[in-house]
């Protein structure tokens, strides 16, 4: 359909049409983005030429609303502390009181004996649920990964100009996030059998990812290990890192890279050449057991009595030390013994409840100090913590990094920053949004995961999720700017000011004692939940034409 | 999506009715208190209309001669302004075919409803700093008097293009046409102005 004469348009402006005109305007309106725009002109010009006549000024651009981002946090934030306190109290109330036996439960440690209900649902998923859910998943996160990049493309095009150069910024960025200098992500070997057996001759040239009931390595894989099985056994050799989730896993083998174990039972009598990282229900490192760095325990049951070269950390319900820690040794625990036997190169510190649940045998060595901290002494620790001048420097440090990348996102994608939070409602909802982020999305990280192919996006959602945090901070940190500094240009300068002195106020409440975590918790949390919101309001408003 | 500038159908405001009531009676105090109130907006319309102040003057005072008149018919459903500004209107435009040697104020090609082709983006648009403002009204008052008159009688007393027709003595479609070529008029005037400053 032709487009209706200019006079035409200008009656349907000033409303003079009849109804049937004014339907086939509408209707052309629609698919013809010339005639809107001319539409949108010609308002313009009456709105010019009524307001000349009468002598009006023109109506003021709304300005920017201030202080209702102040309203909002002023309103949101006391309650969600009040809130949060108050069930930090009881937590921790809970905690630290003896409660009759049968509820015993209601105590976090026991949480990690959820270990077991956690893999069974795992494990349940896994095996029950139709491949087709599995892959629907996976399609549906590499969509929304997809769609971030195509947006961040987007605005990067929008600001490099060149196709090409946003190209090679694109792959470089790729790259990064997936290559590795090691050999071992060239390719893998995808194995889905019930049972993966590499013989002992076997070699495995490139790495091996598995999803089944059982894998044993007899031999030796040159590359990474991924593994969801039932029972993982490595008694050969693997080159790179291990991923292991398992309800039974034993390593008398050798592994070469960082070994990653999440399930029930982790026997390691073996050796890592790099780090450990399990989380298992129970954790035992036998005498002839090595690790070569830094080993980090989560488990209801820890029993170390091999060696490990650098620092461990623990995060335990039960802990029994007989090994030997090359530096420090610091175990957050309900019940710790540290047995004849053992000898830690550096400090030794024990956080228990009370003093009574560590006891350090008379013959443990320790070549730095010994402490065991309870409640009373966690508040000289913490004060220790602000003498040191290092603690001032990093949180420097890292204000100027995000003043920087702040900065940088002002002036790309200031749009995205456009937000306010006008009430506590508001603050809510965003809150709400944050925490169903914070949670849902390493569910589906994790499930993606699972399927196997899905790794790579995984570990790319993964970053990705990390990046939106950090980002929270510095739009939460932008707001409290703005609402303090009442500045109503949008110059780079001025915005930047904002930043500048909200991410100083924002440093200095995440660190203040004991409610410092609270506020950085419920913080991360808004800003997260804010920024979710503006980008799809950005996403939306790119595919509708704006009229 | 109507975007009638302005409001021209909210009710008076109930002050208003009942001094109108009263000067309806004949009350003459009432009377001036009208007057008093839009004083402003006849003469705004009347020196838009007519482009000289004397005569806005002379017209001015005649509008109100006449309103007095008419009031006795007034129907109060209607917003005072308008009724009044249509009065006004409706004397200017005498005036206005007076001065024309034919006694005519349009001609066959002012109605002509051709189309335009594609124009550049327009200068009137865009006109929001004091000073452009300045310029469009300056351009408006160098418009020709046929052409200035639809904008003020649309944009400056609101009237419907049916109120119009009626007193330009058109059809209601011509009116659509008419504006057109009145903002078309402004647009180029803009551009002299623009060109020459």
């Amino acid at each position: 359909m032709s487009c209706p004469p200019e006079w035409s348009l200008g009656a349907y402006v000033d409303g003079e049409l009849q109804d049937a005109e004014r339907s086939d305007a509408e209707g052309h309106l629609v698919g013809c983005e010339r005639c809107r725009r001319l539409v949108v002109e010609l308002q313009a010009e009456a709105r010019t030429v009524a307001n000349v006549l009468c002598d009006r000024a023109p109506a003021e651009a709304p300005a920017r609303q201030v202080t209702s981002s102040a309203r909002g946090l002023a309103t949101g934030f006391p309650v969600t502390l009040g809130i949060i306190a108050c069930g930090v109290a009881v937590f921790g109330f809970l905690l630290k009181s003896r409660l009759p036996s049968g509820m015993e439960w209601i105590r976090p440690a026991h949480w990690l004996g959820a270990h077991e209900m956690i893999l069974d649902v795992l494990f349940t998923m896994r095996d029950e649920v139709p491949g087709m859910v599995e892959f629907a998943l996976a399609i549906a996160v590499t969509a929304s990964a997809a769609a971030l990049i195509t947006f961040l493309s987007s605005v990067l095009l929008r600001r490099l100009g060149d196709p090409k150069a946003l190209g090679g910024v694109l792959l470089l960025g790729l790259g990064l996030a997936l290559g590795d200098p090691s050999p071992a992500r060239a390719a893998a070997d995808v194995r889905l059998d019930q049972s993966v057996h590499v013989g002992p001759d076997e070699v495995i040239e490139r790495g091996l990812l598995t999803s089944g009931e059982s894998l044993i390595i007899e031999g030796k894989v040159v590359g990474d290990v991924v593994a969801f099985c039932e029972r993982v056994a490595i008694r050969g050799v693997v080159e790179g890192d291990v991923w292991v989730i398992s309800r039974e896993f034993e390593l008398t083998g050798e592994v070469k890279g960082n070994l990653h174990a999440f399930g029930e039972q982790s026997r390691i009598s073996g050796k890592v050449d790099g780090s450990l990282y399990n989380g298992s229900d129970r954790v035992t490192l036998e005498p002839e057991a090595t690790v070569a760095r830094d080993a980090f325990v989560i488990s209801d049951r820890f029993t170390h009595e091999g060696t490990i070269a650098r620092d461990l950390t623990g995060l335990v319900s039960r802990g029994e030390l007989q090994g030997a820690v090359g530096r420090h040794a610091e175990i957050w625990s309900e019940r710790l013994e540290a047995r004849a036997g053992t000898t830690v190169g550096g400090d030794l510190t024990a956080h228990v409840d009370d003093e009574d649940d560590a006891r350090f045998d008379q013959a443990v060595q320790v070549a730095g100090v010994s402490e065991i901290l309870s409640d009373d002494l966690a508040l000289q620790h913490l004060r220790s913590d602000y003498q040191k001048p290092g603690f001032y420097l990093w949180r420097l440090v890292w204000l100027a990094a995000a003043f920087g990348v702040g900065l940088l996102l002002l002036h790309l994608v200031p749009r995205l920053f456009d937000t306010d939070v006008a009430s506590a409602p508001e603050f809510f909802r965003a809150l709400g949004l944050g925490f169903a982020f914070a949670v849902l999305v390493p569910i589906a990280l994790i499930l993606l995961a699972l399927s196997v192919i899905g790794v790579p996006l995984a570990l790319i959602g993964a970053s990705i999720y990390a990046t939106v945090w950090y980002l929270a901070v510095i739009l939460v940190a932008i707001l409290v700017g703005r609402s303090l500094t009442s500045l109503e240009s949008d110059s780079l300068r001025d915005q930047g000011l904002a930043l500048l002195l909200g991410l100083v106020l924002v440093t200095i409440a995440f660190h203040l004692p004991w409610i410092g975590g609270l506020v950085r918790f419920v913080g991360m949390l808004l800003g997260a939940g804010l920024l979710l919101d503006r980008a799809l309001v950005m996403w939306n408003a790119r595919r509708t034409p704006a009229y | 999506m109507s975007t009638r500038v302005g409001n021209p159908e909210t009710p008076d405001p109930a002050g208003v009715r009942e001094v109108l009531g009263r000067a309806q009676l004949g009350d003459r105090s009432a009377l001036t208190e009208l007057y008093r109130q839009y004083r402003e907006d006849v003469d705004r319309l009347c020196g838009r209309m007519l482009g000289s102040p004397s005569e806005a003057e002379d017209a001015h005072a005649e509008v109100f001669l006449r309103a007095q008149t008419a009031l006795a018919s007034y129907d109060p459903k209607r917003p005072f302004r308008k009724w009044l500004l249509g009065i006004a209107s409706h004397h200017c435009i005498d005036r206005l075919r007076r001065r024309q040697v034919e006694g005519r104020l349009f001609s066959a090609e002012d109605l002509d409803p051709d189309t335009h082709a594609g124009r550049g983006p327009s200068p009137l648009a865009s006109a929001l700093g004091e000073e452009a403002r300045q310029q469009v009204s300056l351009a408006i008052d160098a418009l020709e008097d046929r052409y200035r008159a639809p904008l003020v009688l649309r944009y400056f007393a609101e009237l419907s293009y049916r109120e119009i027709a009626e007193q330009l003595e058109l059809r209601p479609e011509q009116v659509g046409v008419l504006l057109h070529r009145s903002k078309d008029r402004l647009r180029h005037q803009l551009g002299r102005q623009a060109g020459r400053s």
